[in-house]
């Protein structure tokens, strides 16, 4: 009974972790560039009570007796599938259409990956994420330019005030083999791990990694009418688990009143 | 007084209910777990009425008078049951569209290969990641097993075989020479080979892991037929190793969704009648109503059997108490 007790525990725990991600997922419906979560479950040990096996012929036992003791969760990660795009005319709205990130600079010179491409120019001119985080490489536009073009590989041309057309820049963008495994940080941005491996950089279209759109940014992947059936199936479980629970108190409760009257 | 024997029979019944009740929390902890199948248990009763004839006498007893003498429970109070065993329920899950390209799911009765530390185990629960290095893993890292360039010919050789054989029955027999049952990766020394710790000489591994390290760099898709064939753009990389068994309650459930296979003469083949879906996972069997209900008979069947551990009390009670009275 006691392991019941704990049997069902180890459900609602899990099931209430999804729910977490699920909320989190919905919260964040209209974040820019947003990844929605994955939880994953596993069933726990085993415990062996008869293994199969015995005599052969009269007296062999088929199958044994294997009492299971929960579940639990195995992964929670994002999944880096595209989101729609939605189109802004922005000029500093970029979109990856493709696989890939924006890098950018921390305060503490550390590097973060982003794919929300909403830039904004700063004081000095550097195209910044909306926390202020510069891109790498930097990408300064000159003070009086007439129009900015990004093309789909990444140059960054000015139009001077005199008419003039010049590249002041390349946006490089990084990808990763196994970018599931990059660390959510807030702020719409995620860092390198050894489970990701390293990240390549790369002139958007080139190696794999997608090409860029100016004017666009990518709306979230959270899809709301999948999010929701998961929140009934994680509610309904946990309920399912909670009653295991309440018959395992009764059936405990009953045993303690067996000496009375 | 002595112990009224048939107690006991209400507290086995009473404790393979509560073992009941932990087979079902676990199912119902594991609703939602990806490639999950049902446990059950069956009971066995023990009758030792069936053993021992009733015994007739007519004389009066010269001995001591029992219980025994005045109800004849002809062994039954010596009965009782037990969780004999626990069946897993193999039966296909629901497939549930994911569209990740390495999630995927087994359509049949086939298994993914994987190799752990403790040896080649098997799993339901195709969740499939790339890892740092670019190899096909598991949640837990362990790598999914791909059949070796020998091993695959072998199998395309024994499909074509049957293919010819079904349609021109006049011409198999020699193309059914080749026999693929001794490429079967599964089987010893092979096996050894992929997992053991030390490769017997002359033994050559038939199954390897995938990687799809270049393929993803060079910005290639990923792409998996239903024979568990993986294409990297247009160039098949591997095939999967689905594996099939004789017996599938002859398979051991560890955790985290692997089975082991204990018994040497369940040899697994590989699988003809599994087809991988990619895109797809492949939900928990476990149907929450039909556990409930479970659940309901459990606990109904266990107030029973507490009510007549409690009718025995009574009775001790009345004895003790009440039977010297005047």
């Amino acid at each position: 009974m006691i392991k019941s007790l704990s049997t069902a525990a180890t459900g609602m725990q899990a099931q209430e972790q999804k729910l977490d991600q699920i909320a989190n997922d919905l919260a964040n419906m209209n974040t820019t560039a947003f990844k929605r979560g994955r939880t994953e479950f596993q069933d726990l040990m085993y415990q062996t009570l008869k293994d199969p096996g015995g005599v052969p012929g009269q007296n062999q036992a088929p199958v044994g007796v294997q009492v299971g003791s929960g579940a639990r969760v195995a992964a929670q990660y994002s999944l880096h599938d595209q989101g729609p795009s939605k189109v802004t005319n922005g000029l500093f709205d970029l979109l990856i259409n493709g696989e890939g990130f924006f890098s950018v600079q921390m305060p503490n010179g550390q590097v973060a990956y982003t794919r929300d491409g909403s830039f904004k120019m700063n004081s000095e001119g550097l195209l910044t994420t909306s926390g202020g985080y510069p891109l790498v490489p930097n990408i300064q536009i000159p003070q009086g330019s007439a129009g900015v073009t990004i093309t789909p590989t990444g140059a960054v041309r000015v139009l001077s005030s005199q008419g003039q057309e010049q590249v002041v820049g390349q946006i490089q963008i990084a990808s990763f083999l196994n970018p599931g495994a990059t660390r959510k940080m807030g702020e719409n941005l995620v860092a390198a791990t050894t489970a990701a491996g390293p990240p390549v950089l790369a002139v958007p279209g080139e190696s794999g990694t997608g090409t860029i759109q100016q004017g666009a940014i990518e709306a979230s992947n959270v899809k709301p009418t999948e999010a929701i059936m998961d929140m009934i199936t994680t509610q309904r479980t946990y309920e399912s688990n909670a009653r295991i629970m309440s018959v395992g108190d009764q059936m405990w409760s009953m045993t303690n009143n067996i000496g009375n009257r | 007084m002595g112990s009224p024997s048939g107690l006991w029979t209400a507290v086995s019944g009473g404790m393979a209910q509560s073992q009941n009740l932990d087979i079902i929390a676990n199912n119902l902890a594991n609703a939602n777990t990806t490639g999950f199948k049902k446990d059950s248990a069956t009971f066995k009763e023990y009758l030792t009425a069936v053993e021992r004839p009733e015994a007739v006498s007519n004389a009066i007893p010269r001995t001591v008078f029992k219980d025994s003498d005045f109800y004849h429970f002809d062994g039954k109070e010596h009965a009782f049951v037990n969780v004999d065993r626990v069946h897993t329920d193999h039966s296909q899950g629901n497939l549930r569209p994911t569209h990740g390209p390495l999630d995927l799911a087994i359509d049949g009765p086939g298994f993914f290969a994987v190799k752990t530390p403790s040896g080649l185990m098997f799993t339901r629960a195709g969740d499939f990641k790339v890892n740092a290095e670019g190899t096909i893993v598991t949640t837990e890292g362990y790598p999914v097993m791909a059949l070796s360039a020998e091993a695959a010919a072998a199998k395309t050789a024994a499909r074509e075989a049957q293919a010819l054989g079904e349609n021109q029955p006049e011409q198999a027999p020699g193309a059914g020479a080749r026999n693929p049952a001794s490429l079967n990766p599964f089987t010893e020394p092979a096996l050894q080979a992929t997992v053991g710790q030390q490769q017997p000489p002359g033994a050559q591994p038939l199954l390897i892991p995938v990687s799809v390290r270049d393929r993803i760099s060079n910005g290639e898709k990923i792409h998996i037929t239903s024979e568990g064939e993986i294409y990297a753009g247009t160039d098949q990389v591997a095939t999967l190793a689905v594996a099939e068994f004789a017996d599938l309650h002859r398979l051991k459930k560890i955790t985290s969704g692997l089975y082991a296979n204990p018994d040497n003469t369940n040899v697994p083949r590989i699988a003809t009648s599994s087809n991988v879906r990619q895109g797809f996972l492949e939900t928990s069997n476990v149907n929450p109503v039909s556990e409930l209900v479970e659940l309901l008979k459990s606990n109904r069947m266990y107030e029973s059997n507490m009510r007549a551990i409690k009718a025995y009390n009574d009775m001790a009670g009345k004895e003790a108490n009440e039977v010297g009275k005047l």
